[in-house]
């Protein structure tokens, strides 16, 4: 007799292919209905919730791509994607990259970044922000000391780029907005930022200077290494109105722990 | 993140009570009409990353008590023990301070890949022994015992050797878990299976069931064969109201869950609900009288 763990992987193979499902079938009890159809009402449970975990992450890509398609997308990379982990909210990273990998988005090449931005909200929206940095730990340090400095990114913030509108067309098709849902691609992309502010996500569209500032800081850049990717990027782009901003809202943190420390 | 002010939560809900599942679109208006229900019970992973949905439970704990309910745990995979997932547990536990922790009487993942479903076990000796040690190593990481609940089916095992209504007793007696005994999945388990769920009642021994589920399911029909789907999208049915009545009437008053998790209707429909369960209790205890 086959013991517990042949058994369980028999039945995983048995959902994953109708190949797999003949050699199972026989130890499921008919019982009035055969195997192969007990083990079909599994597989659609099972590929019903990862669809459904995928709607809810991405109801955007939805909306752009249509339902219909969205189902039939959600299905493919339920077989090409296994999901990993028991909590189900951690389904789906792949989902933008899967996307471009489609011959039918190519018209819509702002897929991709328009998933990965729902991706960065969706973590985001499940994380627990660190306390925000206290300027008056700054205050403390000699000004030599300043370029040196390092910070880290808010574990609730994401800093996403995209060539294109992703944060107006993530706007545009939210269900409260009000006019058509239009934005025009000619107006450009830039670095985006996501980040959790108590029970509120803010998200913005950074100048491609800041951005490439705050991402050589959570890199690991020192202040001053950064600055000069910031500037190598934007000559124009202002240090002082940005650090303070970002680290009033929570997003720069000492890196290593809550404390500002060179 | 409970203030000093914080209303003392009791540990266990009183045996009568009522609760309700608590899915996210409810949340809000839950807070503004605090219905009269008991407790509240929520799905466990929800909670996990302690983002945006755990501030609101947590302002949801400080008026009744929380009961956590896992679906991803995969009690009875072969695979080792997620450790990862029983931390975050853990600490969700250590945060909410929950008056249950519950799991499903199955397992949904083998070789790392998760189908994210229950699926049954095979009801052997080896599976019993099995899962004593599995649901023994989950209650001394968290430090709690938990409840382990029947699951509703679809397939039974040819391997299977114990009835599972045995099998849920015998773990629950030799791994000191508790039954979260589900009535409507016993009864949708029975029709599919065509065992008689009062059966089922009887095997159970009374003072093992510690927490009882109510839902919906919806019929299907495949192949001239008519097939109960565990659906938790409309009101529980009659039949397993009566089932319930005879639950009660063996168990004697034990806290009650309404779940509804698909096509959710408004709030009131669960609290309706959930004062039926309630009513069938108070009937209980006045024949008792």
């Amino acid at each position: 007799m086959p013991g517990l763990r042949e058994i369980q992987v028999g039945f995983a193979e048995a959902l994953a292919g109708e190949r797999a499902a003949e050699h199972f079938a026989p130890w499921i009890r008919a019982n009035g209905l055969d195997g192969a159809r007990r083990l079909r009402i599994y597989r659609n449970n099972s590929v019903a919730t990862l669809s459904a975990a995928l709607e809810a992450v991405f109801p955007v890509v939805r909306r752009l791509v249509g339902e219909a398609f969205f189902a039939s997308v959600a299905r493919a990379y339920v077989r090409a994607c296994p999901s990993l982990s028991g909590d189900i909210h951690r389904y789906g990273d792949g989902l933008g990259a899967f996307l471009g990998t489609l011959p039918g988005t190519a018209d819509h090449p702002y897929l991709v970044d328009v998933a990965t931005l729902e991706w960065a909200y969706h973590e985001v929206f499940h994380t627990e922000p660190r306390t925000a940095l206290d300027l008056t730990n700054l205050q403390g340090l000699s000004e030599d000391s300043y370029p040196e400095l390092r910070f880290a990114l808010q574990p609730a913030a994401r800093l996403l780029a995209s060539e294109y509108p992703v944060l107006r067309i993530w706007q545009v098709n939210q269900p409260s907005w009000p006019g058509e849902p239009c934005v025009d691609l000619s107006e450009g992309g830039g670095p985006v930022l996501v980040v959790r502010c108590g029970r509120e996500i803010e998200m913005e569209t950074l100048p491609w200077g800041e951005g490439a500032w705050l991402q050589a800081l959570h890199r690991g850049s020192s202040l001053v290494a950064a600055l000069e990717r910031g500037l190598a990027v934007d000559p124009t782009f202002d240090l002082g109105p940005a650090l303070a901003r970002r680290i009033a809202q929570g997003v720069l943190l000492a890196r290593g722990g809550t404390n500002a420390h060179a | 993140m409970s203030g000093s002010a914080t209303v003392k939560i009791p540990t266990r809900p009183i045996p009568a009570s009522v609760g309700i599942g608590l899915r996210a679109p409810h949340t809000q208006n839950f807070l503004e009409t605090r219905p009269a229900v008991d407790w509240v019970e929520v799905h466990s992973e929800n909670y996990f990353g302690h983002g945006i949905p755990l501030d609101h439970l947590l302002e949801v704990r400080q008026h009744c008590p929380v009961s956590l309910h896992g679906v991803g745990l995969s009690v009875g995979s072969t695979d080792a023990l997620d450790t990862d997932h029983l931390a975050r547990l853990k600490a969700l536990v250590g945060r909410v301070e929950p008056v249950f922790v519950s799991e499903h009487l199955s397992w949904s993942s083998v070789g790392g890949r998760y189908l994210n479903d229950l699926l049954p076990m095979p009801y052997t000796e080896e599976a019993l022994a099995y899962l004593v040690g599995r649901v023994a190593e989950i209650q001394d990481r968290l430090g709690q015992r938990i409840l382990i609940e029947n699951i509703s089916s679809y397939l039974q095992l040819v391997q299977s050797s114990i009835p599972e209504w045995d099998f849920l007793a015998e773990l629950a007696r030799l791994s000191g878990c508790g039954v979260l005994l589900d009535i409507n999945n016993v009864y949708v388990s029975a029709a599919n299976h065509g065992f008689d769920p009062y059966a089922y009642l009887q095997a159970v021994p009374v003072g093992a069931v510690e927490e009882m589920h109510l839902a919906g399911f919806t019929r299907k029909r495949v192949e001239g064969q008519e097939i109960l789907i565990d659906t938790h999208n409309r009101p529980v049915h009659p039949r397993v109201w009566a089932l319930y009545r005879a639950a009660v009437q063996r168990f004697g008053p034990t806290p009650t869950l309404i779940e509804w998790d698909a096509d959710l209707p408004p709030l009131e429909v669960l609290v309706e609900e959930a004062a039926r369960a309630r009513v069938v209790m108070e009937v209980r205890d006045a024949r008792a009288a």
